[in-house]
């Protein structure tokens, strides 16, 4: 500050000597400065009468967009009851007398259905529809809706999966990989502190759940990331390294985005991927096949 | 904003218009404008525009300074009120020129020196100058009229000095700072000088 304070005087002593040199001198401006202000004022005082203009301009535009409005909307066809009649209506070819006054549109419901309650429950109670609704906590966002529908249609994926392997549909399969498997350790670095047993998952051939998550493309992926829930990368907590699979498809085929939950078999490798300087994934997955879990 | 100087004092200006008073008229406002032209115009160049730039900027400032006075408003330091118009108009020329507007440290410490000492922006400074400058050592008086006043280069004045390249930047840099503060004396005693009765 006191070296600025300093250049600011310095500044002063070569303005002084500028002056005083006759370069640069200050001008006598009061006249000018004294027709300007009266300009100014002769124009402020004829503002009102042009907000005045301006205010008729816009009354007159909005008269014109209701007269035009009014029109559009009014009955064509004398025949045509005027009751429920407003712009944009399709023509009504049936003539219905109604009486009655048209009733208020309902407003949309906000709160969810309530659960269905199975065979299986075997309650009573649960026919009767005059129970309360089932209410979400206080909170409740359609971001958290979406995330708990999310983890129901991945944990249903998994069950299926589950029965399909059992039902054999997968030979040479005995069970799939759960996320839970790969990402059972702390990622630090690369491949440290990775548990011998998901070591030995490597080069082998491997069922997999997931929901893809597109890189680059959405239509004819040559590769996507496949993750265990779409609430953790869209509105949540990304998932670690160690919590995606990059599938990588066959040279010459490709797939499409799919939301559902989806079925991939593959080789699985596990080696550090990095690109320009950082790791982008650990775990690979060479697809043989990819469909939707439904 | 750090203050290492005295707080500033409002009543820095010289013919403070009342501004309860809006009958006033032309005639105090003319008096205004002619009492504060110059300081402004001077404010302007501190900051750091150029003589043409800091003329239009001290005009428009003084038509938007009447427009305040026109709707009523009290406006309790004029001075002090103008300079931040004035200041405030600065930077948006120059964002509108997409040059470097003042830094806002430098605008502080220029409305430092504006509101503390006053003196140094009037038009007195330039008779305290000349006076100063005629009770310099003949050598620095020389050097310093050569560079600043006549507008010579420094190689022609330590050609003419028979001094070198470090030699002349010394006796420049004596010279100016014996000069300030023989002015910043002349000053203090005219005001002083101008307080008694």
């Amino acid at each position: 500050m006191n070296d600025r304070w300093e250049a600011v005087r310095e500044r002063n002593l070569d303005l002084a000597l500028e002056e005083l040199s006759g370069r640069a001198t200050p001008p006598d401006r009061t006249a000018t400065i004294l027709q300007r202000i009266g300009e100014a004022e002769r124009r402020n005082l004829g503002l009102p009468w042009r907000h005045l203009g301006a205010a008729a301009t816009v009354l007159l535009g909005i008269g014109v967009t209701f007269a035009v409005a009014w029109t559009r909307s009014a009955p064509t066809d004398p025949r045509t009851p005027v009751a429920g009649a407003h712009a944009g209506m399709a023509p009504v070819t049936t003539v219905v007398q109604d009486p009655k006054p048209t009733p208020p549109a309902k407003p949309p419901k906000t709160e969810p259905a309530p659960p269905r309650v199975g065979k299986a429950t075997g309650n009573p109670e649960a026919k009767n529809e005059s129970r309360p609704k089932r209410e979400h906590p206080a909170g409740t966002s359609s971001e958290d809706l979406r995330a708990a529908r999310s983890a129901e249609a991945m944990l249903a994926a998994e069950r299926t999966l589950s029965k399909w392997v059992l039902d054999g549909k997968f030979p040479g399969i005995k069970d799939r990989i759960d996320f839970a498997d790969l990402s059972a350790w702390t990622y630090t670095k690369g491949l440290e502190g990775m548990p011998p047993e998901v070591k030995a998952l490597a080069g082998k051939k491997v069922l997999m759940t997931g929901f893809m998550l597109p890189i680059d493309e959405v239509d004819d992926m040559h590769e996507f990331l496949l993750v265990q829930s779409l609430w953790a990368c869209c509105y949540g907590t990304p998932p670690d390294i160690h919590g995606l699979v990059r599938c990588v498809l066959p040279e010459g085929l490709t797939t499409d985005h799919h939301f559902e939950p989806m079925c991939i078999v593959g080789t699985l490798q596990i080696s550090e991927t990095v690109r320009d300087g950082y790791c982008i994934d650990i775990y690979q997955l060479n697809v043989e096949s990819v469909r939707p879990i439904r | 904003m750090t203050s290492l100087q005295p707080p500033r004092a409002e009543a820095a200006s010289p013919t403070p218009i009342p501004a309860d008073d809006r009958t006033a008229g032309s005639a105090d406002l003319a008096a205004f404008i002619r009492a504060q032209q110059h300081t402004l115009w001077r404010h302007l160049r501190l900051l750091g525009a150029d003589p043409d730039e800091a003329d239009d900027l001290m005009q428009e400032a003084f038509v938007r300074f009447a427009e305040h006075q026109r709707r009523g408003e009290r406006i309790a330091a004029p001075a002090a009120f103008l300079r931040g118009i004035a200041r405030n108009l600065l930077i948006a020329a120059r964002r509108r020129a997409r040059r470097q507007p003042p830094s806002a440290e430098w605008a502080d410490a220029v409305e430092q020196l504006a509101c503390t000492e006053p003196s140094l922006y009037g038009d007195a400074r330039l008779d305290a100058l000349r006076r100063c400058l005629l009770r310099l050592p003949e050598r620095a008086r020389l050097a310093i009229e050569g560079v600043h006043v006549e507008g010579q280069t420094r190689a022609e004045i330590a050609a003419q000095l028979g001094l070198g390249d470090e030699g002349i930047k010394s006796l420049l840099g004596r010279a100016r700072q014996l000069l300030r503060q023989c002015i910043e004396r002349t000053l203090a005693a005219t005001a002083r000088g101008d307080q008694k009765p």
